[in-house]
């Protein structure tokens, strides 16, 4: 799908754009929520109802920029409050000390860090099966000889197929949409 | 770093984090926030933890449960709207003839095919005046009592009452899943149940009352929408279930001799027959089996997921006996079953496969681990001993 029609299918509320939309961003920032406040129940209804003003709105969004920005400062936004209303800031607060969120820089850093697992899953999974592999034994310190020996493969393959998925990612540039992110595999 | 930089850098840190981990060298990223997570990316470890907490919340369904919401939202307004009798009629008369329709089309039911296939949604919906109407994944809209709509689409049944909620508690729809397929509805309080394959599942049209009441035989998980003055019961053959807004799995196939109650959030209690003035309370993440030879519950702590895989698609099997996963997967993909060895009844597996494919690589997994061989001959499995 492109981003153009993608946008226009979000902008007009089409079920198929939406699902895409829930499909990528919804898994995420439910876990962004829950590091606010450490309750996954609540965590959902935050992003439910951030989702269902978005989709009773009339907000018209141009750019993928955009939707990302606005939703995860919308997310940021009710966490807060519901932190705030429940009452349990001031407990939590004592209870988690130095781990709570305490300025607005930090929130964006998170949603930076959700968003950037996101992208990172999005380009592995674009990957040939093999290559994906290599990828993510290498993330557990394996070197090329111990990769070459689990996969059963010479350590020239291997040196290659990084080569080639180093290629691979260079080049990626956005295309996110036309992705369904999967994370089953791991 | 602000808001609008998300977008550009959640891209640049992931690649970087990428080709450095290609590279074997330290990721670089400047100073700050963006070297700071690249260089968590890199540990595989703290990666697959947010990744594994990822997998908890399911994109899907909180569409699904968008649609259902803003649906009702839509439906009052039209309603509303139009008003007159007269529009009423037609309306009915337009979803009459579309079920004529489809039932003419679909009326020769699918033929079973040779071999062991994929699992489908479908189901037969027995509506209140006896007519069915086989579900596939055609949309497909209907009306039943006075006023209650019928939505099906792909993802399953929707009811959806207008007007008076109570006008119809006197129809009751069944829904019936064969072996090798599976569904989802929704009820009209909001309630979604996932009905496993071969089941059934009776329920009225609107509920009314104290109680909103369902019986079941087979299997199905049940998303229960909260109401405190009308607690949901499901009563099976063998013991009731009672709920007041809750998560959780009942299996009661007629074929096995026990009911097993999971539950995955909130509070049910469970009353075994004979057992109606003794309910036992359950907690999330324990399991209620009650066992007709004995006539007794036990609770246990139990791995949940295990259980409820079968709602999203997977199958998962742990240290269960062959003769009990044949009888599973024999429901589940509708192949006849055939032991030519009593033995190999009482082998222990456990594995996991996605539901929607083939049946074949399970077994191969079982064969490479045991003296059992597996022939799939014309939608039969063969299980014999190897030579």
């Amino acid at each position: 799908m492109e981003d153009a029609q993608f946008l226009e299918g979000i902008n007009r509320k089409e079920p198929g754009a939406w699902e895409r939309l829930y499909d990528y961003f919804y898994a995420p920032l439910c876990c962004y929520a829950a590091r606010f406040v450490r309750n996954e129940a609540r965590a959902k209804d935050i992003v439910q109802d951030c989702m269902v003003q978005l989709w009773r709105s009339k907000v018209e969004f141009h750019h993928l920029k955009v939707i990302t920005t606005y939703l995860y400062r919308a997310v940021y936004n009710a966490s807060l409050n519901d932190l705030r209303s429940q009452e349990r800031a001031q407990r939590l607060h004592e209870k988690w000390g130095e781990e709570m969120v305490r300025n607005e820089e930090e929130g964006v850093e998170k949603a930076l860090e959700e968003e950037t697992i996101t992208r990172f899953y999005a380009v592995l999974e674009r990957l040939p099966e093999q290559q994906k592999e290599i990828i993510l034994l290498s993330m557990k310190g394996l070197k090329v000889k111990e990769i070459a020996a689990s996969l059963e493969l010479s350590e020239n393959t291997v040196k290659t197929q990084k080569k080639r998925a180093y290629q691979f990612i260079r080049k990626e540039l956005g295309e996110l949409w036309g992705v369904i992110v999967s994370l089953l595999f791991v | 770093m602000e808001w609008e930089d998300i977008y550009e850098q959640s891209r640049k840190i992931a690649n970087e984090a990428l080709e450095s981990l290609l590279e074997e060298r330290e990721p670089a990223c400047g100073e700050g926030a963006g070297q700071r997570i690249a260089k968590r990316l890199r540990d595989g470890g703290y990666l697959a933890a947010r990744a594994e907490q990822r997998k908890r919340f399911c994109g899907k369904e909180a569409f699904q449960t968008l649609l259902c919401r803003e649906k009702k939202h839509r439906r009052r307004r039209i309603a509303a709207w139009v008003g007159t009798a007269a529009c009423v009629t037609v309306a009915c008369g337009m979803a009459g003839w579309w079920i004529q329709r489809q039932e003419t089309a679909l009326s020769p039911a699918p033929a079973p095919s040779a071999t062991v296939c994929k699992i489908e949604t479908r189901a037969i919906l027995i509506k209140g005046d006896g007519k069915q109407v086989v579900l596939g994944k055609k949309p497909l809209q209907t009306t039943e009592g006075n006023a209650t709509t019928v939505a099906i689409d792909s993802t399953g049944v929707a009811y959806i009452s207008r007007e008076n909620p109570h006008a119809d508690t006197a129809v009751t729809n069944v829904l019936l899943v064969p072996r090798g397929g599976m569904y989802s509805l929704t009820l009209c309080d909001g309630t979604r149940v996932w009905v496993n394959a071969d089941s059934r599942l009776e329920y009225p049209v609107a509920f009314s009352g104290r109680q909103r009441t369902v019986r079941l035989s087979g299997e199905a998980y049940f998303d229960v929408a909260p109401n405190g003055k009308s607690p949901f019961v499901v009563k099976t053959g063998r013991g009731d279930i009672t709920v007041t807004g809750t998560e959780f799995n009942v299996k009661c196939y007629a074929d096995e001799h026990d009911i097993a109650t999971t539950l995955v959030e909130g509070r049910v209690s469970f009353a075994g027959k004979g057992q109606e003035q003794h309910p036992q309370p359950l907690r999330p993440g324990e399991q209620a089996v009650w066992e007709e030879s004995s006539c007794r519950t036990t609770v246990q702590r139990v791995n949940v997921r295990h259980y409820i895989g079968w709602k999203n698609n997977k199958l998962s099997f742990q240290e269960e006996s062959l003769e009990d996963i044949m009888r599973t997967l024999s429901r589940w993909f509708n192949t006849g079953v055939v032991f030519e060895n009593e033995e190999l009844k009482a082998l222990v597996f456990s594995g996991n496969m996605e539901k929607f494919s083939d049946l074949t690589p399970l077994l191969r997994l079982f064969e490479l681990s045991s003296d059992a061989r597996f022939e799939v001959k014309e939608g039969t499995v063969y299980i014999r001993k190897k030579k």
